[in-house]
């Protein structure tokens, strides 16, 4: 499945600076890996150490919260805008 | 440069900038300060001698370059509850009431002093602010003092009257579709986006070290001292992490000596994600969707809630959440007890308070201190029922008599 996957402010650095990257995947999960061959450092600074979403980095999946859906097993559909930003923030 | 943003997980240091996260590590940045010559530097007494604003204490607050604000923020009442404490069974209760903050009655007048100073620094002429309703009466207010343009975006279905004031402030509201935490994430992408300072995303380390300034004063009004417990509403959890990292400060700078505070946190049941947290013990919060009238704590997914919990955990503390109709009795009690009429938030706190005794969380004897932090005009919503059947009678004399006087009668003969 094709998707985008945009990255705001200092997490761009983690797709060498691009606002956003096309990917092939089924699922968000699924598209993290890919984008971990690519870019080495990315898994490490999204993922926890048990392979959950880092607490302090959210992902939205057209605008919602993938934590409210399937978290990295939330499923991607065409066209799907994927989000990565950072959680800090409100209040 | 004695202050610089620190990451509070890998210690990476920058100079101040209008960042909230880590550039190393994601994790988020927090004002770092020397305390070391401030622990040389600071005395009571030349605070004492200072204007009583929330600025008395600049030197533990971000270093500005435009000068400290002249406008009269914090500095608020700390009351001796008595009548309060005598319903509670709590002897030594004390209120500390930001419902009467200036200029926006709540405690966010504090962080936006903080924030809008900073602005003006980094040279932003917009500012702006995703918000419950406090936030947005008190950035709406602020920007209009200081000529500032603002954009004000907050959840469509707020309550009015949290809305009215900002809807007459010279400020732009703007309503999103969703909860709080839609808009918060419409925020934080503006912010990459335009060239806007928002104060609880972009300006958020400088902002968030406003809410210090709560724990501060409770500190000096008692005398310079640390309260033995202190209640605290949790939204974000920015709040009560902030009066903990206060509390720290003064002793770690010799102000005040320094004792355990336990620091208990107090949330609505239909949005409890920190208080499932303590109350559970797990390392993970899980975001919920808010279901609760008390909109100024409807905060699903709080940024600072792993923080809060550690707080909360390390002094000793706390949490717990209430029904809406256990908050609206923690209005009235306060209210009829104290005179002071406070928002959902601060019926949270009551009624949390309550409960916490109750589980003998909370010591009965010791100096405690409720966190009041907005003010009851601006949710009428939830005691407008205490207005319903209100006696109506005809002007005449003894019409009032019939109803108040030979009532009182009554019931003075009854106390014999």
């Amino acid at each position: 499945m094709q998707a985008k996957i945009e990255f705001l402010g200092p997490l761009k650095q983690l797709v060498d600076g691009q606002d956003a990257v096309e990917v092939h995947a089924a699922s968000v999960g699924e598209a993290l890996e890919e984008l971990q061959q690519q870019y080495g450092q990315l898994g490490k600074r999204l993922l926890a150490e048990d392979g959950s979403l880092h607490r302090h980095i959210n992902i939205y999946v057209n605008e919602e919260d993938i934590r409210f859906r399937e978290n990295l097993q939330t499923v991607l559909s065409p066209g799907d805008q994927v989000t990565v930003i950072s959680a800090i923030a409100g209040g | 440069m004695s202050q610089t943003l620190a990451c509070n997980t890998c210690g990476e240091r920058a100079e101040f900038k209008p960042e909230t996260v880590c550039p190393s590590c994601f994790n988020p940045l927090e004002v770092s300060y020397d305390y070391d010559t401030l622990r040389e530097q600071l005395r009571t007494v030349e605070i004492e001698g200072r204007p009583t604003t929330m600025w008395r204490y600049r030197e533990l607050l971000p270093a500005l370059e435009g000068g400290i604000p002249d406008s009269p923020v914090g500095w608020t009442p700390l009351i001796r509850a008595r009548r309060l404490g005598k319903a509670l069974g709590m002897p030594n209760l004390y209120v500390k009431n930001d419902a009467v903050n200036f200029p926006s009655l709540s405690f966010k007048d504090r962080v936006v002093s903080v924030a809008l100073a900073k602005a003006v620094d980094f040279g932003f002429r917009k500012v702006g602010c995703a918000s419950t309703g406090n936030l947005a009466n008190a950035v709406g207010a602020q920007a209009t003092m200081l000529d500032l343009e603002s954009v004000i975006l907050i959840p469509e279905d707020l309550e009015p009257p949290k809305i009215l004031a900002s809807a007459c402030y010279k400020t732009q509201v703007v309503k999103v579709k969703g909860t709080y935490d839609d808009v918060n994430r419409l925020c934080t992408e503006l912010t990459y986006r335009e060239n806007l300072g928002i104060v609880n995303v972009n300006l958020r380390p400088f902002y968030s070290e406003g809410s210090k300034t709560v724990g501060f004063e409770i500190a000096e009004q008692l005398g310079w001292r640390l309260p033995d417990q202190v209640v605290v509403p949790m939204a974000g959890g920015s709040l009560i992490s902030k009066i903990g990292k206060a509390f720290r400060e003064l002793a770690q700078v010799g102000l005040v000596a320094d004792k355990p505070a336990g620091i208990f946190g107090a949330q609505a049941t239909g949005c409890a994600p920190i208080a499932t947290l303590v109350k559970n013990g797990s390392e993970e919060l899980v975001p919920v969707k808010p279901d609760t009238q008390v909109k100024s704590l409807s905060i699903g997914a709080p940024a600072d809630g792993h923080r809060a919990a550690g707080i909360i955990r390390d002094s000793g503390g706390w949490a717990e959440d209430v029904s809406d109709e256990e908050t609206v009795a923690g209005i009235t009690l306060l209210a009829e007890t104290e005179g002071i009429f406070t928002e959902g938030a601060g019926g949270v706190t009551v009624a949390v308070t309550k409960k916490l005794l109750e589980q003998r969380r909370l010591q009965r004897d010791a100096l405690t201190v409720l966190c009041i932090t907005g003010n009851g005009l601006k949710t009428p919503d939830l005691v407008t029922h205490r207005t319903e059947d209100l006696p109506v009678i005809e002007p005449k004399y003894s019409s009032y008599t019939t109803l108040v006087t030979n009532r009182e009668e009554v019931a003075y003969a009854g106390k014999d």
